[in-house]
């Protein structure tokens, strides 16, 4: 039998309107903030099913987004994965980056990757993240100060692993 | 190596100069476009009919790149000035302008313009204002004849992302800018039809940073308007180092063909730049690169 095929869309969030400092270091940290707790996978969903609509009609939202699905969303590192069908992913990610206004917030949505299995869409937002601690290392030694301003812990990206397959 | 060929410069007139929330903001694109990967800005001067040239000759660029210093050997940063032309006699102190800017656009607004943006004036680039209707119908001999000369097209998405100022945002989370929107879709897709996917450029003309996208929407966006991938990625990386070649050699080069000196003469991101490598060097070894990954790959598997 043939199996369902899907796209898994890795996005993130940013704002840019809260950079202050203009360090690269600094800028990252203020760019990547955590997203207010009222945003859930649902809200991103209706979000992103209302681009669709508006932005290429019924016809398209229909293919597009009545199978689409919000897999993960973090709110501390603005980060989420969401499920589309293969036929038309494209549009859900044309759709998904003319997204402005998020629970009434401006906000940027930017794609990072898209695969075919969960799994590889998890690994690359691990890498991802390590290599911007990375970065963050270069500039700072203490990187816990400078993006929490204190002695915390780094939150680890701890992905629900429930299978697709 | 992704561009940007078009951040407004605030400021319309010759004799104002930019309020420092203005440079904020600006800076706030930069960041923004840095985290986002591109590596060459321009920011763009636009000089609008009633605003004139001033005749002494210093000050003809606006545009005070000194204000940004700490983007060195982050960003590349360059300018560009964008003439807006209704009819033919209003561009006649184009001259004095050449050797100041790094890049000269036309903004033609009638169907004469455009002729006379292809066939006369000394130009790198054509834009249009995409949140309303093109000037006029776009004919594959005139859009062609200019992509031949080596005189590129513009394609601004802000129009997309985002309405004319004063756009009405409604409540279900997204931006109410259904006519601008509309009017770029079909700029956007007459370009491609008679450009016959040639010779394009895609840019941002970002006034705030939430404007800016990724390159991977931006050449997303352009394969739903129906262009072949490949082609559209190439209109954020090869195609807009072409105009930035073409504008330097027009300053730095004697007819086009010959420079002098061992500096690069465009692209080289920061780093790159140090070690001297010109825009075609890059290229290659960026080639070189991905050949060497593909035969590792196949090694390994």
């Amino acid at each position: 039998m043939v199996r369902l095929k899907n796209r898994y869309i890795l996005f993130d969030i940013l704002y840019p309107q809260e950079i202050d400092d203009f360090s690269r270091s600094k800028a990252l940290v203020a760019m990547h903030k955590s997203t207010s707790s009222q945003v859930n996978p649902q809200t991103i969903l209706i979000a992103l099913r209302n681009s669709l609509k508006q932005n290429f009609g019924d016809h398209i939202a229909g293919i597009a987004g009545s199978t689409a699905q919000t897999k993960y969303f973090s709110n501390k590192t603005s980060t989420g994965i969401i499920r589309c069908p293969r036929d038309s992913f494209r549009y859900t990610c044309a759709a998904l980056s003319l997204i402005t206004h998020l629970e009434g917030q401006r906000i940027l949505i930017r794609i990072v990757r898209i695969s075919g299995t969960i799994r590889t869409c998890e690994r690359y937002a691990v890498k991802k993240n390590k290599e911007t601690l990375t970065l963050l290392h270069k500039d700072h030694n203490n990187v816990l100060d400078l993006v929490f301003g204190g002695n915390q812990k780094i939150p680890s990206f701890d992905t629900d692993n429930d299978d697709d397959e | 190596m992704l561009c940007d060929l078009n951040i407004p410069w605030p400021v319309a007139s010759y004799n104002q100069r930019p309020t420092m929330l203005q440079v904020h903001s600006l800076k706030q694109i930069l960041c923004t476009l840095e985290e986002l990967g591109y590596s060459q800005v321009a920011f763009n001067f636009e000089l609008i009919p009633p605003n004139k040239v001033p005749n002494d000759t210093k000050t003809p660029n606006p545009i005070d790149l000194s204000l940004f210093k700490e983007f060195k050997g982050r960003i590349k940063l360059y300018t560009r000035i964008t003439l807006v032309i209704d009819d033919p006699s209003q561009c006649q102190g184009l001259s004095k302008l050449t050797r100041a800017f790094d890049i000269i656009a036309v903004r033609p607004r009638s169907e004469r313009a455009l002729q006379l943006a292809v066939s006369s004036l000394e130009c790198d680039l054509i834009t249009f204002n995409y949140g309303e209707r093109l000037p006029c119908y776009l004919k594959h001999k005139t859009v062609c004849s200019a992509i031949e000369k080596g005189i590129l097209f513009e394609i601004v998405y802000c129009a997309a992302v985002d309405g004319p100022a004063g756009s009405i945002s409604t409540d279900n989370g997204i931006t109410d800018a259904g006519i601008s929107r509309k009017h770029f879709f079909n700029g956007v897709a007459s370009l491609i039809r008679a450009s016959r996917s040639r010779g394009l450029v895609i840019s941002s003309g970002a006034t705030n940073p939430l404007l800016c996208r990724n390159s991977y929407d931006v050449i997303n966006l352009l394969t739903v308007l129906g262009l072949a991938s490949s082609t559209s990625k190439q209109c954020v990386s090869s195609s807009p180092a072409k105009v930035l070649l073409n504008g330097t050699l027009r300053i730095r080069s004697y007819k086009q063909t010959a420079a002098i000196g061992d500096e690069p003469l465009a692209g080289g991101v920061g780093s790159a730049s140090e070690r001297g490598n010109s825009v075609s060097h890059f290229k290659r070894k960026l080639e070189d690169n991905t050949v060497l990954q593909r035969q590792k790959k196949k090694l390994s598997s």
